[in-house]
């Protein structure tokens, strides 16, 4: 199947704006899942909300359009009910380790087998373009209009302290990275995570004197530095850039499995 | 109702551009290494130079609207008989 094959292409034009990163990252997603050649009828698409959430709109398979921060909690019941089932996740940062930043670590704790897509803009842009925990610091915000005081969060560095079982970093101008690494993470056994850091040039953007799409693209990708390179920097050199690429991956029982497990095992005992 | 697709062709290959999808962001334009693509008056993209074509892909990897594909595959030609 092509992957305009697993989309809902009458949907199109969707809803993000001009420039919007998310459909880059909506884009590789479709491109993966038709890469690994699934079966739409065996793949579900979870949403939480968010620009980022609707992106399970777009796709021509079973979705949920969650509540704001429990796309997490829906999917793991959705893993647990239909273990066969092929379940990726969609989330804005604020999404996911904002309003929801409890569930996500705990569904990276438990390890349950699902890909989470993190479209990671920085900023609350569905709402207006409010201040998130991964805002960086002095960067402004329709909250935080002087410059943020506070400290983001590092998403890849949670999601491996917390205990996911395979984390990579990309952005949305790496395409190919995209599609390699959210293929990697649905063949993974186990809770994947894939952060992509990508632009909201509506907010973000027109905050930070970033307006023009193709120029937050090239200073995002400037700002990042491939893990292969990162060893070899000085703590200096490393200030104020970012490490991308597959940084994470550890084999752990996974809970869905472990669960059916001892399912089994309690009938063989009675 | 029909959908409007613009094809420019370079021989077998071609680009496909779906106006209705376009949303006049520029990354296409910018992002393009041979100066193919720009945006006409009402804002959408056009193929003004495709004979510089590489068929590279960028513009497909990088437009979020899914406005414009590649086709670079060889275009089976239907049978002559
Ligand atoms: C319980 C609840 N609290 C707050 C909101 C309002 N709300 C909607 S989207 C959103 C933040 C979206 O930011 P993010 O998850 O980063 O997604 P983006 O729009 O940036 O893709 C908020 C706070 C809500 N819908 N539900
Ligand atoms: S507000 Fe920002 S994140 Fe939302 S669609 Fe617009 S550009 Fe994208
Ligand atoms: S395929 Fe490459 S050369 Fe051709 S228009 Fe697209 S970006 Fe430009
Ligand atoms: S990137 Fe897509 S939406 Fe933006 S101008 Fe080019 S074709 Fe139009
Ligand atoms: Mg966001």
């Amino acid at each position: 199947m092509e992957f305009q094959e697993y989309l809902r292409v009458e949907r199109l034009p969707h809803v993000w704006c001009p420039g919007c990163g998310h459909g880059m990252i909506t884009h590789a997603l479709a491109c993966a899942l038709a890469e690994l050649e699934l079966d739409p009828r065996q793949t579900a698409v979870i949403g939480g909300i968010g620009c980022s959430g609707r992106a399970a709109f777009l796709f021509d398979m079973d979705a949920m359009h969650t509540t704001h921060g429990c796309a997490v909690v829906f999917a793991t019941g959705l893993k647990l009910v239909r273990p066969t089932l092929t379940v990726v996740l969609t989330l804005g940062d604020g999404d996911a380790i904002g309003i929801g930043g409890n569930h996500f670590i705990h569904a990276c704790r438990r390890n349950v087998d699902l890909t989470a897509i993190i479209y990671n803009n920085s900023i609350y842009g569905q709402t207006g373009g409010q201040v998130a925990p991964t805002t960086p610091v002095h960067r402004k915000s329709t909250t935080s209009p002087y410059g943020n005081l506070e400290h983001p969060f590092d998403i890849a560095r949670l999601a491996i302290a917390a205990g996911a079982t395979y984390v990579a970093r990309t952005t949305s101008f790496d395409f190919p990275d995209m599609i390699k690494y959210i293929k990697r993470g649905i063949a993974h056994k186990g809770f994947s995570v894939i952060e992509v850091l990508t632009h909201c040039p509506t907010y973000y953007g027109r905050l930070n004197d970033l307006r023009d799409p193709y120029e937050m693209l090239h200073t995002m990708k400037e700002q990042t530095v491939p893990i292969e390179e990162w060893a070899q920097l000085t703590e200096e050199e490393r200030e104020g850039k970012i490490v991308i690429g597959e940084l994470h991956r550890q084999e752990r029982p996974e809970f869905v499995e472990s669960y059916y497990e001892l399912i089994a095992q309690m009938r063989d005992g009675h | 109702m029909e959908i409007a697709v613009n094809r420019y062709e370079q021989g077998n290959f071609f680009l496909a551009i779906e106006p209705r999808r376009c949303k006049g962001c520029g990354v296409c334009v910018q992002s393009c290494p041979q100066g193919v693509l720009a945006l006409n008056g009402e804002g959408k993209v056009e193929a003004k130079e495709i004979a510089r074509c590489v068929f590279c892909g960028i513009c497909e990897q990088r437009c979020p609207d899914f406005a414009i594909s590649v086709y670079k595959e060889r275009i089976i030609q239907p049978s002559l008989v």
